[in-house]
């Protein structure tokens, strides 16, 4: 069952660090996403419900907070995006250790590349070679933090 | 009914999914109503005293770059003060002899920008000016090297505003000196595309770009970058342009904006 209060003060930290870091970690204008990496884990700890829900509300949450358009885009990829994600819940002792994170970050890739084609079309018929340079930068800049965030706090720890 | 509760309670991962989808995909095509604009720009100036440490440190760290510098700029400007002065007594003779009329210029609203958002792309920004303030919706946002946008969402003392970087921000651009004309889109990396320009059109790398007289929203003339690269498409009717933009758009603190124009 999940641990209520354990996940709402880890949201609640994990928003700040979106709200105040992520901007001092721009790069080419591209931020680290902490609240993909926040909703990744809860799908693989919690299981696919409460990855759906909190990617929902988060999601929600951040376009409340940020983008001037496409209200409801972030809603819609975080939840795709937890529904894939939670397939990993109770596999890391029955999948291979490859397998296994080379699909979650197939994931991560597949959610950046939703956003970005919603988003960026007219960057993709215009200059494909700009989109998907862009895409797989974003992509990589947030797999990046969760690789470190790996190394202290293991993925397949839960199973 | 029993054996439906039992699907259901065996598929609510499923069933969970498809109405977070259909919920976000209905928010996403309804657009927004008033009630939620005016929910997102509350929300937005709540959240914008997380952003607070990072402005201080940021203006203290660029106030001591701009001292030094500003102090090199008021001796050169109080050299060139004494000859504008002299320039402007002949400038105001010539005037009166042609009988021109004063022009004009923008009525500027100054801002500080107080939330960047936290989407993984800046696409938008909040700045504490606001209805009170005269800002309306649809205000073009500049800064001296240029524009940076304009106001989407208005609130009594802060507003959202769609930067140049959104892919969804379209501006009508003129390039000179030969005046060809197109429709600005952001690419990425302080870059722009410029479409619909003719093939006819005479452009050099290097030509300035500014906003063409087009627009209800922007002024023309309006400075926002040059050209870096020109693609002449095979069996197009167009070409296309690279423009890069005079600023960097992650470090902006301050804009303008622009609230009357009265520019003749």
């Amino acid at each position: 069952m999940l641990n209520r209060k354990k996940y709402l003060i880890s949201a609640v930290v994990v928003i700040i660090l979106q709200l105040v870091i992520a901007d001092l970690l721009t790069v080419r204008l591209v931020r680290p996403d902490f609240i993909l990496i926040y909703i990744l884990y809860i799908s693989v700890w919690e299981g696919r419900l409460w990855g759906i829900i909190v990617g929902f509300v988060l999601g929600l949450f951040m376009d409340f907070v940020g983008v001037a358009t496409y209200f409801g885009l972030s809603s819609l990829s975080y939840s795709i995006f937890a529904y894939l994600a939670g397939y990993l819940h109770g596999r890391y002792s029955k999948w291979p250790p490859i397998g296994f994170h080379l699909y979650g970050a197939g994931v991560i890739v597949i959610h950046f590349l939703f956003q970005l084609l919603i988003t960026s079309q007219h960057i993709l018929t215009s200059n494909p070679q700009v989109f998907w340079a862009r895409v797989f930068f974003t992509a990589v800049y947030s797999l990046s933090f969760v690789i470190i965030t790996n190394l202290f706090l293991p993925l397949g720890t839960e199973d | 009914m029993r054996s439906l509760y039992f699907v259901i309670l065996r598929r609510k991962d499923h069933l969970t999914f498809i109405i977070a989808v259909v919920l976000s995909t209905i928010i996403l095509f309804s657009g927004t109503t008033s009630e939620i604009q005016n929910l997102r720009i509350k929300v937005n100036r709540f959240f914008s005293f997380t952003r607070f440490p990072i402005i201080w440190m940021e203006s203290k760290r660029a106030l001591e770059g701009q001292n030094s510098e500003l102090r090199e700029r008021n001796i050169q400007l109080k050299l060139l003060l004494e000859s504008m002065r002299h320039l402007e007594e002949e400038n105001q003779q010539i005037r009166a002899l042609l009988d021109f009329q004063r022009e004009s210029h923008f009525t500027l609203v100054p801002a500080t920008i107080h939330g960047k958002g936290i989407t993984t792309t800046l696409s938008s920004f909040t700045i504490d000016v606001g209805y009170q303030d005269g800002i309306d919706i649809n205000d073009p946002v500049v800064i001296s090297e240029g524009v940076v946008g304009k106001t989407v969402l208005v609130g009594e003392h802060s507003s959202i505003v769609q930067l140049i970087s959104d892919p969804d921000f379209r501006l009508s651009v003129r390039v000179v000196p030969y005046g060809a004309v197109g429709i600005l889109s952001w690419s990425g990396n302080n870059k722009c595309d410029v479409r619909e320009v003719p093939k006819s059109a005479r452009i050099n790398i290097g030509d300035l770009v500014y906003t063409s007289s087009y627009s209800d929203i922007y002024p023309p003339k309006l400075p926002v970058g040059k050209v870096t690269a020109i693609y002449d498409e095979r069996g197009s009717f167009q070409k296309r342009l690279t423009v890069e933009t005079f600023y960097n758009i992650g470090t902006l603190q301050y804009v303008f904006v622009i609230i009357e124009n009265n520019v003749k």
